[in-house]
């Protein structure tokens, strides 16, 4: 989503940091990277402990 | 020595692993019921595409649409593109810097997966990093490898290596925590030298889970090639995609996505095959 987002998309978070990109305005383009970061670790981690939470359950 | 290589390469055979399927001998035909698995096996394979292409072209028929083309329309599209020079070469550029990402990510998450795997320690330590570098969309760093190392060709080697190289060190990481440590112990117990050991012992024991990592690095590394294409380069079939998307020839895009698939199909059919015959040899991954 990420992907299309920065090609072929005029909004979303993917869009946002091309646009930074493209405009010299690294604060943002960090910004947004750090976001994208943050929010896929805890997605990732958050699945990490059900997966974790579900494997002690059935011992 | 005689007696320690025989008890070396005993060793993976107490695993109740599936007998290794013998070689016909030179001159030999192929024993019928192997030739006829392999006829079915080749015959499985054409079907799925055959029938994806059947069903292309009933509903591109029915759409019957400018900006749907059939498969003939890509056929002749793609046909059209291998034509033109500046396709040949932004092909070749692709295929080029695929093989060598790919080569770069194999090698170094490799060796990087074996170091860490051999110590229980540094695998626990390094696992969670290495996954979470996995599951970031890499996509969002491609503007910091533009900053740091420009518009060139090694910007998009190294986000290209970057897709590959977790996955192959993850997966061979993990193979290689999971090898049995009797034989390492009966290793050292018996003095063994480390070319023996790798023979004998590593390269059977890690050989599927490689063949495996290769096989998820290769797509993965062409995703990441293809992408920083897309978005900053002169040359290679990403560039030509974006092209064609902005002078909406729908014709030569769909052209280019079959060859596209078709670069990343070929390898990975290969590693396929490569990869159940390990596994049926050495064992599962």
């Amino acid at each position: 989503m990420l992907s299309s987002e920065f090609v072929l998309s005029t909004q979303g978070l993917g869009h946002f940091i091309s646009r930074a990109y493209n405009d010299f305005a690294f604060d943002d383009m960090y910004a947004g990277v750090l976001l994208v970061l943050v929010v896929a670790t805890v997605i990732n981690a958050v699945f990490g402990l059900l997966v974790a939470r579900r494997m002690r359950r059935a011992g | 020595m005689a007696s320690t290589a025989r008890t070396t390469n005993a060793a993976p055979e107490a695993n109740p692993a599936p007998p290794a399927p013998t070689t016909p001998k030179a001159g030999s035909t192929p024993h019928p019921t192997r030739r006829s698995a392999a006829m079915k096996s080749g015959a499985l394979l054409l079907i799925v595409p055959a029938v994806l292409f059947v069903a292309w072209a009933a509903l591109a028929a029915m759409v019957d649409s400018l900006v749907f083309p059939g498969p003939l329309d890509a056929v002749t599209g793609l046909l059209s593109d291998l034509g033109s020079e500046t396709f040949r070469t932004s092909a070749l550029s692709t295929v080029r810097l695929l093989l060598i990402s790919w080569a770069l990510a194999a090698a170094i998450g490799g060796l990087l997966g074996f170091a860490l795997g051999l110590s229980p320690f540094w695998a626990k330590v390094f696992q969670t990093p290495l996954f979470a570098f996995y599951s970031i969309p890499k996509v969002t760093l491609y503007p910091i490898f533009l900053l740091l190392l420009g518009v060139g060709e090694a910007g998009r080697i190294a986000f290209a290596f970057f897709h590959g190289v977790f996955p192959m060190a993850l997966l061979v990481m993990g193979a290689t925590a999971s090898l049995d440590t009797k034989y390492l112990k009966l290793a050292d117990a018996l003095c063994l030298p480390w070319h023996v050991r790798l023979r004998s012992i590593l390269l059977p024991a890690l050989l599927p889970s490689v063949v495996t990592a290769l096989r998820i690095a290769f797509g993965l590394t062409l995703l990441g090639l293809v992408l920083g294409e897309m978005f900053n380069s002169d040359i290679g079939l990403g560039r030509e995609l974006i092209d064609n998307v902005s002078q909406v020839s729908v014709d030569r895009i769909a052209g280019q996505v079959l060859f596209i698939a078709g670069i990343a199909l070929g390898p990975s059919l290969l590693l396929r095959w490569l990869e159940r015959r390990t596994t049926s040899r050495y064992g599962t991954p």
